[in-house]
């Protein structure tokens, strides 16, 4: 069983390293990969002095493109099983086996870790817990499913879903979209509780007026993903 | 005006809304670029339900004809729409003399590896 870590990464000379680090010295079958999404800091070089497995974007895609290139580096090289980790030291190594083992057990499609299942450690600001709340009642109504944290970057998929993915993946805010068009297809989507630290260093990417722009665009987004028939996966 | 051609409007107006949101789950439009038109679009049918709202807002402006405040509205959010393609246009040609530039510079260090080894297997 093939699983790899995808960590994208957008100017973290900060944190990279350090979490890098942190995977290494605390899992034992998972492959990693940084995918360096142009950054104008020395990311790179960082990386590259240390000799990390690492991507180097020619250009800037942001979050969803970063990712999409990290599943389709997973589809091309037989990986089973791919987990996108960020880079800014908010996710914690430890949850990895035990997303690993419910995708598993469960046979799930996709397993999320949540913040909001024991709403423990860095809740994040007011307007996200509000974007969250509103999306969860969103993705309620249109596919019956209650994902508690639907921006939560902190997820692993199997194979099927990466090989959806790393052909079409939502290029901004790609989060809740995503989860919305495999539910559609029938897949089954569980969440794991976890903490996650606040961010350590570095800026990040979404600001005030971005969010408003954000909640427009991906709430039309899912409303497009519910054109069309839903598919039942046949088991 | 005439219910008649409102309706028709109408009936116009969603099914443009309707194939937009198709194309764009086909992946053939992106969502981000098309949002103006969606935006557009719902403007249209709001004024088609309620033409009200160009009566006022002619007269606010102290425009004589309310079809002249339609012509103008619409003219308006038309430039919208093409600004906001201008500015991807901008994007996208930042993004390709980019890219043209890194090929190119990967294709020569390509090249000079590849010099590099020629001769090192000259010399064995």
């Amino acid at each position: 069983m093939k699983k790899l870590i995808i960590i994208p990464a957008y100017n973290e000379s900060d944190n990279i390293l350090d979490t890098v680090n942190d995977i290494l010295s605390n899992t034992t079958d998972f492959d990693y990969i940084v995918i360096n999404d142009c950054s104008t800091d020395n990311t790179r070089e960082i990386c590259e002095d240390n000799n990390l497995n690492i991507i180097n974007l020619p250009i800037n895609l942001g979050i969803g493109g970063s990712v999409q290139t990290g599943y389709r580096y997973a589809k091309d090289n037989g990986y089973d099983i791919a987990v996108q980790f960020d880079g800014d030291g908010q996710h914690d190594v430890r949850y990895l086996d035990i997303m690993a083992d419910k995708l598993l057990a469960d046979k799930c499609d996709m397993v999320i870790g949540s913040r909001f299942i024991d709403k423990e450690g860095y809740q994040s600001s007011f307007m996200r817990r509000f974007g969250i709340g509103f999306f969860y009642r969103l993705i309620k109504i249109v596919t019956g499913a209650k994902i508690t944290d639907p921006t939560s970057g902190f997820r692993m998929i199997g194979r099927n879903i990466i090989e959806i993915f790393a052909n079409d993946y939502p290029k901004d805010y790609p989060e809740p979209e995503s989860v919305v068009s495999i539910l559609r297809k029938g897949m089954k989507v569980e969440e794991i509780p976890v903490i996650m630290r606040e961010r350590q260093g570095g800026i990040s990417s979404i600001s005030p007026w971005n969010s408003i722009y954000y909640m427009i665009k991906v709430s039309i987004a899912i409303l497009v993903e519910c054109l069309g028939k839903s598919g039942k996966k046949v088991s | 005006m005439n219910t008649n051609i409102r309706l028709v409007i109408l009936a116009i107006l969603l099914l443009s809304l309707i194939m937009l949101g198709r194309q764009v789950k086909k992946r053939t439009l992106n969502l981000k670029h098309t949002l103006a038109w969606f935006f557009l679009i719902l403007v249209m049918m709001i004024i088609d339900l309620f033409p009200d709202i160009i009566v006022f807002f002619s007269s606010l402006l102290g425009i004589e004809l309310p079809s002249n405040m339609l012509f103008l509205f619409g003219y308006i959010l038309l430039l919208v729409i093409i600004y906001t393609l201008t500015v991807a246009i901008s994007k996208l040609s930042n993004e390709i003399r980019q890219m043209a530039q890194k090929m190119a510079l990967m294709n020569k260090e390509l090249e000079q590896l590849k010099e590099q080894k020629d001769t090192d297997k000259e010399q064995t």
